[in-house]
């Protein structure tokens, strides 16, 4: 090489920042404290710019660097449960001696539960997924979204909740069967799960590969709480209306074992939905021990039983009606004492987790895991033999059933009704009792033996169950394979067996109830074996807590190996990984349907996928201060079990031609981090590609239970995001972010409609929705707030929301080529929700009492212009009325309608000692 | 830790474990027996001969009672409940299926006329809601409002059939419980059953004396026993008198009330 060369050679390097500048081997250090008590705050991450790797303090809050470069550097304290802190700060040889870095106590710890709980909304349509959304995360643009648009069921950047992985301790928790995040399985014990490691998108911790919408892992280990006691006292109207928690940790006490302990109690009867009860208990046990300097073992285990009564959407007529947006359709009054809800959540799903943790030396750490998770999942429902329908919102009971027909006398008699009797607007319990005192009704079989005698139950309450068992284990490698490039590597399994069935949980004042397939009996009423349930037990009567209608199991397995190099250097950082793995499952049926002998009872076939991930990405430090981002990836997934059976409740069918999904992203980033001002700049793009979807419902123009499998399902996701988070002085912060996005259907899938009852092929075509919108969130989003920080330890702020373009949820059915050519084109455009404005307020204050302990309060109210005409969401529903006479589609069945809840609060006060 | 701190403890955990609740224990609702103290102001026959050509709404405060007849339960009647008293019977057009599961056979209710139509379809009056169609005379009353028209009475014995003879059949005793003896089904239907449950069509089938009178059973498609085959011997069966114009026929309510296991005539 020439000299003109290397010189070239080493200046471009040097620009590119691989080759190191002269003076190294500065120190940095200091010792971090929390501001209101002085004490030392450890576990604090602290991220020097120019700095490969952030670290960690110690239990004495100590720090120190070692080999920095002379120059300005930013310098950032992250620390859960306190605001982060940026400082810039000129190092020069020898080095830098910060001395104490105060902490200030975050004030919206209170906010967060709130959160978590309002996910528990339950809702009987197809929008289940809910993102999980991040509680003191880094980033600006999370946290100004997450507390206030969660009213509005935002989902950042349109992902289905699937799409984010939450882990326990390195576990993977998500649902095996749908692959969403159940946060109701440590909810309630918020002090134990505060601890949590967050990143959006496809940037990710040194734990997981990662997924589309990012990963949280809930660092449970003993040894990371902060030692002391708290005791909490919460108050809302929201969902739950009382909560109380006392949590203690020791922290590493001197033989080396640590010790945490949460528990927690939640009860109300609800706030703003009548019926929608809460009754809950949390637990949440952590013992870890330091065997010695290299080697730690932790054991977990949490539980949070749960009982709670749910709420319903209705159609306009009926909010209408009854003249409240909230209006709950699940509920009557039972013998002129109290509310009774005929759908109730009861579930009690323990998890307990065994880690090891070796330490081989400060670069390299192996982590080995186990789960296991069993326990049951109840929702409760109603069921009806031959009955008329007992929820007052059947479309046959309101008005519009007869104003359609041009019964307008008849509608308005009706409509008296509605205004005149809670009998006809809520479930007229005492009537389904007294229906079932007067069926005595005496069952025999074919010779005549008597099988019941008594009173045969028309309508009872049964529980879906849904009861899981699983195994995970993890293995996770971390280590610096040299100066620059770290390698985080890991491999896991997890194995699932889910036991679906049906229990009667109350006969409601009847003896017996006879298990037969009813839809079976309506078309084969002549044939005894057809309407049986299971063939194996003919006419099985059942009492309360008997299995009966379906029993199945759920079998799925997956196993994974993932791999990411990362390569810090001067100017750039950059990363690539991989994922590979095999998913897959097979279901058992325990009882042999009548309608389907052969093809019900015992072992489906096996289906396995294997599946592949990748992705790349890096940084680009403009500055200390300006970053530019960009990340790229693309993942498969095979699809869930519940998108795999055609009607797993009845038989082994599968789809046909499953597929696994495939999705492709991008996406580049300017950040900002100073003293004064922290932000990001997103613009990205997201293509998801062959998905599934399976629905059932009955179909008028068939007359007959019918199941809609859907295939090559493609969405487009795309959008623009910027979070800004701005010092204005040393007591007044200002934050806002703005949010565009396009989240578009961008495939006309295709369809099979079967008949349930007899699998025979209705029709096969295409769903014409290309450029629909994906429903459930808006795509439109801003905040804007302010809020002041006194010195002496007491805050005030207020928030403005805005959100706009949300969309239904569609039923396919509607864009199909018969339905454009029956239906008025009004129910061919899909609804979009309207956008509108919501001020929040919250403020709060921490006092010091006798030195050692601490009082903190905290209340937040949200919308505070009280507004309860804003629909959070909302579903077409899938029957559509069909002319008798021309057997022709006339109307599609009314939407069913969410609201957001008017003026709410949230009190929240606890003692920390 | 001093003593305020564990009285807070202590009080705060006994606040925590002291909260059991009952939001999901109920008590059973009490049986409902039914009115007893209700006046009638005209018996079923008096109310049916106030028809007039093309309907009649009644305008004032007719109340008429009768014992339940009628179950839809093996699904060979749909939206109707027939009651029937000394005088006369009478259908109740009402929009509902699973009427039984509210009015068994045997239970009094009182049919409370005033806004309600009486309307004729071949022949037979029956009382239903003010119809909008001009094809038919009177509509179904809304299952909603379907308590505002009738009111339940007690549970008594049910009513006994009338016992008649094919020749002695009248236009008098029109859905009301009838029973007829020594009968058989035509020998040319023994192979059918009483209706086409597969397809759900009614069908007519044919009852015969040993005087050769005849009377039709007509039996819906959707009836539970529509693919049994008809009683093959000879004796009694019960069921609801219908003309069709001047046609009798026989509605079987339930299919224990086909008594033919005697020998054939």
């Amino acid at each position: 090489m020439s000299k003109l060369s290397r010189i070239i050679g080493v200046i471009s390097l040097w620009i590119l920042g691989i080759l190191p500048v002269i003076s190294q081997n500065l120190y940095l250090k200091g010792i971090v404290t929390d501001e209101s008590t002085d004490e030392p705050v450890s576990f604090v991450t602290i991220i020097v710019s120019d700095y490969p790797n952030p670290i960690e303090n110690g239990m004495d809050g100590a720090f120190v660097f070692n080999d920095l470069t002379e120059g300005i550097h930013s310098i950032q304290f992250i620390a859960s449960g306190y605001e982060s802190l940026i400082i810039e700060e000129e190092i020069i040889s020898p080095g830098l001696d910060l001395g104490t870095i105060k902490l200030k106590p975050s004030q919206s710890r209170g906010l967060s539960d709130l959160m978590v709980m309002d996910l528990e909304l339950d809702m009987e349509s197809n929008i289940q997924d809910i993102a999980p959304l991040l509680t003191s995360s880094r980033d600006v643009f999370n946290n100004v979204a997450s507390y206030s648009l969660s009213p509005v069921r935002f989902r950042q950047r349109g992902y289905e909740g699937k799409y984010s992985d939450v882990y326990l301790n390195g576990l993977k928790m998500n649902d095996m069967s749908s692959g969403n995040v159940i946060w109701s399985l440590w909810g309630g014990v918020n002090d134990a799960t505060r601890n949590q490691e967050n990143y959006f998108g496809l940037e990710t911790g040194n734990f997981a590969f990662g997924n589309l919408g990012g990963v949280t892992n809930i660092i449970t280990r003993a040894s990371k709480f902060r030692p002391g006691s708290r005791l909490t006292y919460s108050m809302s109207n929201r969902t739950y209306t009382n909560r109380a928690m006392v949590t203690h940790a020791t922290g590493i006490m001197d033989n080396g074992w640590s010790l945490a302990l949460s528990v927690s109690r939640r009860w109300g009867e609800g706030g703003y939905v009548n019926g929608v009860f809460y009754d809950a208990w949390g637990y949440f046990l952590a013992l870890e021990k330091k065997l010695n300097e290299k080697h730690s073992v932790a054991f977990t285990a949490v539980g949070t039983p749960t009982e709670r009564g749910v709420p319903n959407g209705s159609t306009q007529e009926v909010y209408d009606l009854v003249g409240s947006n909230f209006y709950n359709s699940n509920i009557g009054y039972q013998n002129g004492e109290k509310w009774r809800n005929a759908r109730v959540r009861d579930n009690h799903e323990p998890i307990m987790l065994l880690n090891h943790y070796w330490d081989f030396n400060v670069d390299t750490k192996l982590t080995t895991s186990i789960g296991y998770r069993f326990g049951y999942n109840g929702y409760s429902a109603m069921n009806w033999y031959d009955a008329p329908d007992p929820r007052p919102d059947y479309y046959r009971n309101l008005p519009s059933y007869y104003d359609n027909e041009g019964k307008f006398d008849q509608g308005n008699e009706v409509r008296e009704m509605w205004y005149s009797d809670p009998n006809t607007r809520y479930i007229n319990w005492d009537r389904l009792y007294n229906v079932n005192y007067e069926n005595d009704e005496t069952i025999t079989d074919e010779n005549g033996n008597i099988l019941a005698q008594g009173k045969r139950s028309k309508y009872v309450i049964e529980d879906r169950r849904n009861d899981q068992k699983q195994i995970n284990a993890a293995m996770v490698f971390n280590t610096k394979l040299t100066e620059i490039i770290k390698l985080d590597a890991g491999i896991n399994y997890r194995k699932n067996t889910t036991a679906n069935f049906n229990k009667i949980k109350d006969l409601l004042g009847g003896d017996y109830w006879l298990d037969i397939d009813q839809f079976a009996e309506r078309d084969f009423a002549y044939d005894k074996d057809i309407i049986q349930s299971d063939l194996r037990n003919p006419n099985r009567i059942v009492r309360e807590g008997d299995t009966y209608s379906h029993n199945y199991d759920a079998h799925i397995q997956d196993y994974k190996l993932w791999a990411t190099a990362t390569a810090n250097l001067f100017k750039v950082d950059a990363y690539a990984g991989f994922e590979i793995g095999n998913s897959s499952f097979y279901r058992t049926g325990n009882y042999q349907k009548g309608l389907f002998p052969d093809n019900s009872y015992g072992d489906s076939e096996k289906k396995s996928f294997t599946e592949f991930a990748g992705k790349i990405g890096g940084t680009y430090k403009i500055s200390g201060r300006h970053y530019l981002t960009a990340n790229a990836g693309y993942i498969e997934n095979a699809p869930n079990f519940k998108d795999a059976f055609i009607s797993p409740r009845t038989r082994n069918t599968l789809v046909d031609n499953l597929k696994t999904e495939k999705i492709a992203s991008a996406d580049i980033n300017y950040l900002i981090r100073s003293p004064f001002a922290k932000g990001r700049v997103t613009a990205y793009y997201t293509r998801i590609m062959d998905q599934t979807n399976i629905m059932s419902f009955y179909d008028d123009y068939y007359r007959s239970f019918g199941n809609y499998m859907m295939t090559n399902i493609d969405k487009d996701h795309m959008g623009v995001e910027l979070g800004v988070e701005l010092k204005l002085s040393p007591t007044f912060t200002a934050e806002g972010m703005l949010g565009y996005g396009e989240y578009k259907y961008a495939s006309n899938p295709n369809y099979v409609q079967t008949v349930d009852n007899t699998e025979e092929i209705l029709e096969e075509a295409k769903v014409y929705w290309k450029d629909f919108r994906v429903e459930g969130t808006p795509m439109s989003v801003g905040s804007l707030g302010i809020s002041y920080n006194s010195p002496n330890y007491w805050f005030i702020g207020i928030k403005g929301n805005y959100f706009g373009n949300s969309y239904i949820s569609m039923n396919p059915v509607l864009r199909t080529d018969r339905a454009r050519q029956q239906l008025d084109p009004e129910y061919i455009d899909q609804e979009r929700f309207g956008s509108g404005f919501t001020l929040d307020a919250f403020a709060g204050l921490s006092y010091r009492i006798q030195y050692k302990y601490f009082l903190g309060i905290n209340i937040s109210a949200n919308n505070l212009l009280d507004r309860k005409d804003m629909k959070s969401g909302g579903y077409e529903q899938l029957r559509v009325n069909v002319d008798r006479d021309t057997n022709e589609l006339r109307r599609p069945f009314d939407k069913r309608y969410f609201y957001m809840f008017g003026r709410n609060f949230f009190f929240n006060i606890n003692f920390r000692f | 830790m001093n003593k305020i701190t564990h009285y807070l403890i202590g009080s705060f955990f006994l606040l925590i474990l002291l909260q059991g609740c009952d939001y999901n224990d109920y008590d059973n609702p009490p049986e409902e027996i039914g009115a007893t103290d209700i006046t009638t102001t005209h018996t079923i026959d008096q109310l049916k001969s106030m028809y007039t050509r093309g309907g009649k709404v009644i305008e004032s405060d007719i109340i008429v009672s009768g014992k339940v007849i009628s179950s839809d339960k093996e699904g060979n009647i749909y939206k109707s409940l027939v009651i029937q008293d000394e005088t006369a019977g009478i259908e109740v057009k009402i929009n509902s299926s699973g009427l039984y599961n509210y009015y068994k056979p045997g239970r009094v209710v009182y049919l409370h006329a005033n806004n309600l139509k009486l309307g004729a379809y071949g022949g037979t009056v029956s009382i239903g809601s003010i119809p909008i169609d001009k094809n038919y005379e009177n509509d179904f009353i809304p299952y909603p409002v379907m308590e505002n028209y009738i009111t339940k009475g007690r549970m008594e014995t049910p009513i006994m059939p009338l016992s008649l003879t094919i020749p002695t059949l009248r236009k008098q005793y029109s859905n009301m419980l009838v029973k007829i003896e020594d009968v058989q089904f035509l020998a040319s239907e023994l192979s059918l059953s009483y209706a086409d449950g597969k397809n759900n069509i009614t069908q007519n089938r044919t009852l015969i004396d040993n005087k050769g009178n005849r009377l039709v059973v007509r039996t819906s498609g959707y009836a539970r026993f529509a693919e049994t085959k008809v009683a093959q011997g000879s004796g009694s069966i019960t069921g609801i008198l219908t003309y069709f114009n001047e046609t009798a026929q026989l509605t079987i309510v339930k299919i224990s009330d086909v008594q033919l296991d005697k020998p054939r005539f």
